[in-house]
């Protein structure tokens, strides 16, 4: 049975190569939607940049909103956005240790998690860390629909005293292979780095400071909350598209070492046939 | 003294204007101000309303707010606005759907309603058929 062996290893490169062709097919799909994301998550930095440096100006001139209030922190809320995918190489085993490192820190009784995206929720709730919500199906572009509702839900939990602190983890899109972890403190709002000179301006609130603070900081938070969606969302893709990449590489390798094999062995069923031919020539002598 | 300061508009998705202006009109909540360049230092929100900015060198320009902040610093200006669009750029048949869902909703009178943001669905979607040169009765 000289066939046998050649025909298992020409079964297993066509296998490689079908699931060649699905990587391959998978890194195109997550480059284009990739640049769009990418286009959005920028387009989006000015406006959140802009919105956070004029919170921390104006909560730098005023108090007394309830969204500015420290308590004793007893809950913590961790915001933690993964996808709702895999086969994104390690971008969710990334921001999913770097949020559970963070939790630990932090300490505090019963720490919660806002769950965004399939994978985190799946993650916290293995883990016995209990999930005060989740919102699932974000898709692959963001709105500031989605945004607003998780804001809200955060700010509510937040005005119930159900949670004290609240940080949020995402992932900060660099470039398509570079991504970087990252967690702010997203309530009580921030307070002001005191030797930035724009702190030193006078401003005046009209029509006072309670009524900017009203509108201004449920707005600095749905910001935030959807400029961290739209740059996870870019990072998912760029790993993905690395993730994908790499795997097809992986497979060209495979099926270069698999048709090496395969050749050997057909140069060996052929000598030894012909040997065969020949030593039955010899014997008819 | 510089006649001129540093303007810029940006929304969640966009940045729509970014340059050096004379002369802005915005409304705020407590009514219509204008800004000249070194004007008192001011953050207050935005209603909905069409924003008039006259650029140093150039035409006139008119765009749609969707509500916002308005914040004047020593030598730069920011609109943060909710959206913003040019004449060119508004779907006027959206604009007419979302005026006609806005009025019944304010029409219906039930008290489950948000009867504010029907209104300001309402004043976003008449701005924007004013500035696309569709103007309509307006009904506030």
């Amino acid at each position: 049975m000289a066939g046998s062996g050649l025909k298992e290893v020409d079964r297993r490169i066509k296998s490689v190569k079908n699931t060649q062709q699905i990587t391959r097919a998978m890194k195109m799909v997550a480059a284009a939607k990739l640049r769009k994301a990418e286009i959005r998550a920028k387009q989006a930095r000015d406006y959140s940049e802009e919105i956070r440096s004029i919170t921390r100006r104006a909560v730098s001139k005023g108090t007394g909103h309830p969204l500015l209030g420290k308590r004793d922190v007893v809950h913590r809320g961790f915001i933690v956005i993964t996808s709702s995918r895999g086969l994104a190489g390690p971008y969710n085993a990334n921001i999913l240790r770097h949020a559970s490192l963070k939790i630990q820190e932090a300490g505090g009784k019963d720490p919660g998690v806002f769950a965004v995206g399939r994978k985190g929720r799946d993650y916290f709730l293995h883990r016995r860390v209990s999930i005060l919500q989740e919102f699932l199906g974000i898709g692959d572009e963001p709105t500031f629909h989605q945004a607003r509702a998780i804001a809200q839900e955060i700010l509510r939990h937040f005005l119930d005293h159900r949670v004290d602190e609240v940080w949020l983890s995402y992932t900060k899109f660099i470039n398509p292979l570079n991504h970087q972890v990252e967690s702010i403190r997203l309530l009580p709002v921030e307070e002001p780095l005191s030797d930035d000179p724009s702190m030193q301006r006078s401003y005046v609130f009209e029509p006072d400071t309670q009524t900017v603070f009203q509108d201004l900081l449920p707005r600095y938070v749905e910001v935030l909350i959807y400029s961290a969606l739209l740059e996870s969302k870019a990072s998912e893709h760029g790993a993905r598209m690395t993730a994908m990449d790499s795997a097809s590489k992986n497979a060209d390798e495979l099926i270069r070492r698999m048709v090496l094999m395969r050749n050997r062995l057909r140069q060996a069923a052929i000598t030894k046939e012909i040997a065969e031919l020949v030593s039955g020539a010899e014997a008819l002598k | 003294m510089p006649s001129t300061y540093h303007l810029k508009i940006v929304t969640p998705e966009r940045t729509i204007f970014d340059g050096p202006v004379s002369y802005i009109i915005v409304r705020s909540t407590e009514g219509e101000i204008g800004i000249l360049a070194h004007h008192m230092q001011l953050i207050t929100p935005l209603i909905p309303h069409i924003i008039t900015v006259y650029p140093e060198n150039a035409k006139t320009e008119q765009f749609t707010i969707g509500g916002g902040f308005l914040e004047v610093g020593d030598t730069s200006t920011v609109v943060l606005a909710d959206s913003a669009e040019r004449a060119s750029e508004i779907d006027v048949a959206r604009a007419e759907k979302a005026r006609q869902r806005a009025l019944e909703l304010i029409g219906k009178q039930e008290p489950n309603i948000d009867l504010l943001r029907a209104k300001r669905a309402l004043a976003r979607a008449e701005n924007r058929l004013k500035l696309a040169g569709r103007p309509t009765a307006m009904t506030h």
